[in-house]
């Protein structure tokens, strides 16, 4: 018999009705897109932190994020290595989905090829920049480990890392987006 | 005992490793960020900062890292090739996928010590070919392609000097892999020589009236009309005005998957169930892998009672393309 760790031990979390989705919806149709896309800029470019250079092939390029069901339309620039608000003019790429599908795309609940092929998600424009952005997205290591270091330190943080790992607690994490979300 | 395959999954990128280890994986396969293996997209692959630390973290959990140098090299880029093979050797990487026989010689006579596995790129599809190849550079397993019958893959497993691994899950190739020709008939480019079959610089997508269109180069590979689940741009999968009207004329966008002859498998002695799809999400890998993973080690308990679980089917089926699956070759009665 085969046996291995899983990073998913089978903590059964209590049933939770569907949180009810709107307020995060009032706040991205309330709150006006320049100031929208400067917090996704700053966001994305914290969460790339060292690995920027992920960036290069990107330098130049325009990108148009629209949540369908909210009304949004952010722009997106690379310039100097970081991810900038655009301009409304031309872009490179246009990526489209409602509000829910957009967040699990940017938080990796979602496989993008599977949002694209069931056309929840159309991406338009270079080819080459969309798998660019696809492909910087899956590559970013959210990694629990990396982030237990720099709070607790070298010495204490690897055994926190471990010992979240073993409480399942990113699946739990994972499982309450979910529920936020709403369930594909 | 009968022996369970090895689970051998994809990563394109770090998260796609830790989660196929992480959800079951024996061994993860990964690519370096160039041309020198079939999946040379933007932004994909591991640097060699990335993988060191892959390989670190697979062996940590006691799992495997493969490496794919599995494309043709050049004469004028030959170095490129080789200097894959060598950092392979000194990163500790378990085994190397390869194709060319003049690189599979170069690794054999350089690195004795390093395990090779024969890609489905080279295309071997009969034990007569394994013996050449084991004969001549001691490769230790081999991949054949997606084009076997399931009796022809038992005789080539009784026959073969060599273990054989075989696809288990993913996006379709119709053509005897390493041998398609059809996308340099529209790109000007193929799988074997630049590591990619629809190069994203020939492909655009476009939202029109009529639906989601897909272009290579210019040429229209496929109309979706509204609803309808889109695949990926290859020629192969087109759909072509055939006799007055468009279909599928070469092949229909659907992934194959074995979760239903898993027991045949294990039975006849697969030494390892390949899950294709370097180029997709972390997300993908970790459901895809929790799946077989699942499956196998259900079978592994007890064979005879083996039944495919609707939630397994579910999560592949989901993420699969077109959404649907097929046991492709595997079951082509006329063969
Ligand atoms: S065009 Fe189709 S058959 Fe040819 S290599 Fe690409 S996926 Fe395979």
């Amino acid at each position: 018999m085969n046996t291995h760790a899983t990073s998913y031990p089978p903590i059964r979390l209590p049933a939770l009705p569907s949180l009810p989705r709107w307020p995060l919806f009032l706040a991205v149709r309330s709150i006006p897109e320049p100031l929208l896309a400067d917090a996704a800029a700053r966001i994305m470019n914290r969460l790339l932190g060292e690995r920027s250079a992920d960036l290069a092939p990107l330098e130049g390029r325009r990108l148009s994020i629209e949540g369908t069901d909210v009304g949004k339309r952010l722009h997106f620039l690379v310039a100097g290595g970081k991810l900038r608000r655009g301009s409304t003019a031309m872009t490179d790429l246009r990526i489209r989905g409602t509000l829910a599908d957009l967040l699990r795309l940017g938080l990796r609940l979602e496989d993008p090829d599977t949002l694209f092929f069931s056309r929840r998600l159309s991406l338009e424009g270079d080819t080459v920049t969309g798998l660019s952005v696809k492909n910087l997205l899956d590559g970013l290591d959210l990694d629990w480990a990396e982030a237990c270091q720099r709070l607790f330190g070298p010495l204490a943080g690897p055994a926190v890392a471990q010992g979240l790992h073993r409480t399942g607690v990113a699946a739990l994490l994972r499982d309450r987006l979910e529920r936020i979300l709403g369930r594909s | 005992m009968t022996r369970i395959p090895e689970l051998v999954c994809p990563a394109g990128a770090l998260p796609a490793l830790k989660a196929a280890v992480d959800n079951g994986a024996d061994a993860v396969y990964i690519g370096f960020r160039d041309d020198t293996n079939a999946r040379n997209f933007p932004g994909l692959n591991f640097g060699p900062d990335d993988a060191r630390k892959g390989v670190e973290y697979a062996h940590r959990a006691g799992k495997k890292v493969l490496l794919a140098v599995n494309t043709y090299p050049q004469p004028h880029n030959w170095p490129i090739w080789t200097a894959a093979v060598d950092r392979a050797a000194a990163l500790g990487l378990d085994a190397v996928i390869m194709a060319d026989p003049g690189l599979l010689r170069y690794a054999a006579s350089r690195h004795p010590d390093l395990r090779l596995h024969l890609s489905v790129q080279a295309s071997a599809t009969n034990h007569r070919a394994l013996e050449f190849y084991h004969q001549r550079f001691g490769i230790r397993r081999a991949v054949l392609p997606r084009v076997l019958s399931l009796q022809q893959l038992w005789h080539t497993i009784a026959h073969s000097p060599v273990e054989i691994e075989v696809f288990g899950y993913g996006s379709l190739c119709v053509m005897v892999e390493g041998r398609c020709a059809l996308s340099s008939y529209i790109t000007g480019r193929s799988p074997n020589g630049s590591g990619v079959c629809s190069p994203a610089e020939a492909v655009r997508w476009e939202e029109t009236p009529q639906g989601r269109q897909s272009r290579l180069n210019g040429v229209l590979i496929d109309r979706y009309g509204p609803g309808e689940a889109a695949g990926y741009p290859t020629l192969c999968k087109g759909r072509y005005h055939t006799e007055g009207r468009p279909y599928y004329a070469i092949e229909e966008p659907t992934s194959l998957n074995v979760l239903d002859i898993l027991p045949e498998l294990v039975q006849h002695g697969v030494a390892a169930i390949k899950v294709e799809g370097r180029q997709r999400s972390p997300a993908y890998v970790a459901s895809v892998t929790r799946a077989l993973r699942t499956a196998l080690d259900t079978c592994a308990a007890d064979p005879r009672r083996y039944q495919v679980r609707e939630e397994w089917a579910a999560a592949l089926d989901r993420l699969s393309e077109g959404q649907c699956h097929t046991l492709g070759a595997y079951h082509r009665p006329w063969q």
